[in-house]
């Protein structure tokens, strides 16, 4: 099979290739992309464009027959935003053809992101696309292409665990918690202490729907402030012995110098709840729970190197998934490129 | 090929198709394949009910039984029972296993004698048909508990182990495990003590010399005896999932016994 000419092209730039500050620097507001995709189009430089302008990317997809279109749609943008070409150029790159279209899927399935696999930019990609469409910017190949690269995302969020696998430790957190429980919505949280990565691991609990939280701390007042963070209630550290029979899962992280829960206390939590099943997670070092608590029926202790080292593993499976995932867009790449020949042969 | 053979055959190659659609599903993530295997399931269900209708008849009209009819009565009620369970959590890890399983019954016993050989007093064959779809409907759902007894055990496991892969994050979560295993328990326990009394009935009622010194029948009401200890100690909460999955263990065991060691043993109660 030849080389297919399909006239589609990107130029652009993204978090590999360009610090921030270039990046900021051409990024595109909603307005300036509607203006260029109309300048682009008036001046006679592409048939068909779409402007993806996110945090980590900038990037002007478009149809174009020339072969020139790098030197001039470079100084475009050097002129639209008023950056001196030598200023980014270094960062630009530009792919045709089946180049272009391997790009796009990529960026659409967030195999190109800064952390691969994230979802959010096929939301990002959809919106620019509805953006140039709705302004009449794109037309038939652009169209079958976005289209496209929307399936092959969800094929590859379908297909593939990629998205899936927490590679961090208050995720893995809540996944281990979904190991466990399954629905969270009937379960409550005490965190017990403070700190940056406990009120995370909170944070995407909440997230997930459980159904309340208790704060406890050595002193009430920042048990108070934590408790109204997250909408739960406040007790004193001396008083989650009372509390613990209505919790499920215990996240611990205070500044203790000594395990803070012992196993005959939890032992005895253990009675008064009837054996239900309880997830602790000690991220405090030194640890605040003594690690003998494992031993006890239905109760899951996990410490911070315990999180760590399952998000070691995940991110192996990832990088696994990762070939899978390269592969399933090879041939996407190949569907698409073929369909454009008979495309071709017909028009 | 006799009409209820025939549809015993596409029972056997649908549930086939259905387990190697899972397996694909599993192995892929390919959703098409998830609902390609849930439509040759529900079609492999019904076909498997259509080659039960004759026999159920038979059971109901002149008590006649074999354990070819036994054991696909037994394998329908396994995969009515998981349906029944299916519909409220997602298990295709549970109904996997109970396909495995069908499908070994059916493979190795399908060349099992049709013609049903043993001639039983036919006066209230109702009791009797009764006796032996509860008796069979009990037992399937010991069997299920012991499916998700299973896995509970193995989820379990590497949950305190903490150790993961790939294959740990496809299981269902483990309250949902240890849920079911005691849903089906209970429910097993109910099933079979209605399978027991009715028998008790009949067999009161046909005159037998059937007595509590039947080792068959004492073996079933020993068996019932456990289970019950098992639902007692999960309802006080005295224990709790791994302690009452090995109590299920041994409560299968004594299945295992009642259903097929016993007829050796037993006079009154050897029919299959």
């Amino acid at each position: 099979m030849g080389k297919v000419e399909t006239n589609i092209q990107v130029i652009g730039l993204n978090h590999r290739t360009a610090q921030v500050q270039t990046r900021e620097r051409l990024a595109f507001t909603k307005a300036q992309a509607t203006a260029c995709l109309a300048r682009v189009r008036e001046m006679g430089l592409a048939d068909e464009a779409v402007i993806l302008s996110t945090c980590n990317r900038v990037e002007l997809y478009h149809v174009w027959d020339r072969s020139d279109s790098y030197e001039s749609l470079s100084q475009f943008l050097s002129q639209f935003h008023q950056v001196s070409l030598p200023d980014f150029e270094k960062s630009l790159y530009f792919y045709r053809d089946d180049e272009a279209v391997r790009h796009l899927f990529r960026v659409a399935s967030g195999l190109d992101s800064m952390v691969v696999g994230e979802k959010e930019v096929l939301g990002q990609v959809k919106k620019a696309y509805f953006l140039a469409s709705s302004t009449g910017a794109t037309g038939p190949l652009l169209n079958v292409l976005f289209q496209r690269s929307f399936y092959v995302a969800k094929r590859l969020q379908n297909e593939t665990t990629l998205h899936s696998g927490s590679i961090s430790v208050s995720s893995v957190a809540v996944q281990l918690a979904q190991m466990i429980f399954g629905e969270l919505n009937t379960k409550t949280i005490l965190l017990v202490g403070a700190g940056k990565m406990s009120e995370q691991t909170v944070q995407r609990l909440v997230e997930r729907g459980v159904k309340g939280m208790i704060a406890s701390n050595r002193s009430y007042e920042k048990a108070q402030a934590l408790a109204q963070k997250f909408e739960g209630q406040a007790v004193r550290l001396d008083e989650i012995h009372q509390v613990a029979r209505d919790v499920d899962i215990v996240i611990s992280s205070t500044a203790a110098p000594h395990f803070i829960l012992h196993q005959n206390e939890v032992s005895g939590w253990m009675k008064e709840r009837r054996q239900r099943p309880l997830l602790m997670i000690d991220i405090a070092v030194p640890r605040d729970i003594d690690p003998e608590v494992n031993r006890l029926d239905n109760v899951y202790l996990y410490n911070i190197d315990d999180l760590k080292a399952v998000a070691d593993q995940n991110f192996k499976e990832r990088l696994k998934e990762q070939e899978k995932a390269d592969s399933l867009v090879e041939s996407e790449v190949k569907r698409f490129m073929d369909r454009m020949i008979k495309y071709k042969s017909v028009h | 090929m006799t009409f209820d053979n025939a549809f015993f055959l596409g029972t056997l190659f649908l549930y086939f198709a259905a387990l190697a659609s899972y397996a694909g599903f599993l192995f892929s993530n390919r959703v098409v394949l998830n609902r390609w295997a849930v439509r040759a399931l529900m079609l492999g269900f019904g076909f498997h009910t259509v080659s039960l209708i004759r026999q159920v008849f038979e059971l109901f009209q002149s008590s006649a039984m074999n354990l070819f009819a036994v054991l696909i009565l037994f394998s329908w009620s396994l995969v009515l029972l998981t349906l029944l369970i299916q519909s409220r959590v997602r298990m295709r890890m549970v109904m996997g296993i109970v396909l495995v399983l069908v499908l070994a019954l059916g493979g190795i016993f399908f060349g099992l004698p049709r013609y049903f050989d043993k001639a039983i007093p036919s006066f209230n064959a109702f009791w009797f048909g009764t006796h032996v779809l509860f008796s069979l409907l009990g037992y399937a759902a010991f069997a299920l508990s012991l499916i998700c007894g299973l896995l509970y055990l193995f989820l379990e496991r590497q949950l305190k182990l903490k150790s993961t892969n790939s294959f740990f994050y496809r299981l269902p979560p483990l309250e949902s495990l240890e849920l079911m295993a005691f849903r089906s328990l209970w429910g097993g326990t109910l099933l079979l003590g209605l399978g027991l009394a009715s028998g008790l009935l009949w067999a009161r009622w046909a005159g037998l010399p059937l007595s509590f010194r039947d080792p068959k029948v004492s073996a079933a009401i020993i068996t019932w005896l456990i289970y019950a200890v098992i639902l007692y100690v999960r309802f006080t909460a005295r224990w709790r999932g791994r302690k009452v999955a090995y109590l299920s263990l041994v409560g299968f065991l004594a299945v295992l016994i009642t259903f097929f060691v016993m007829n050796y043993f037993s006079k009154g109660h050897g029919f299959f």
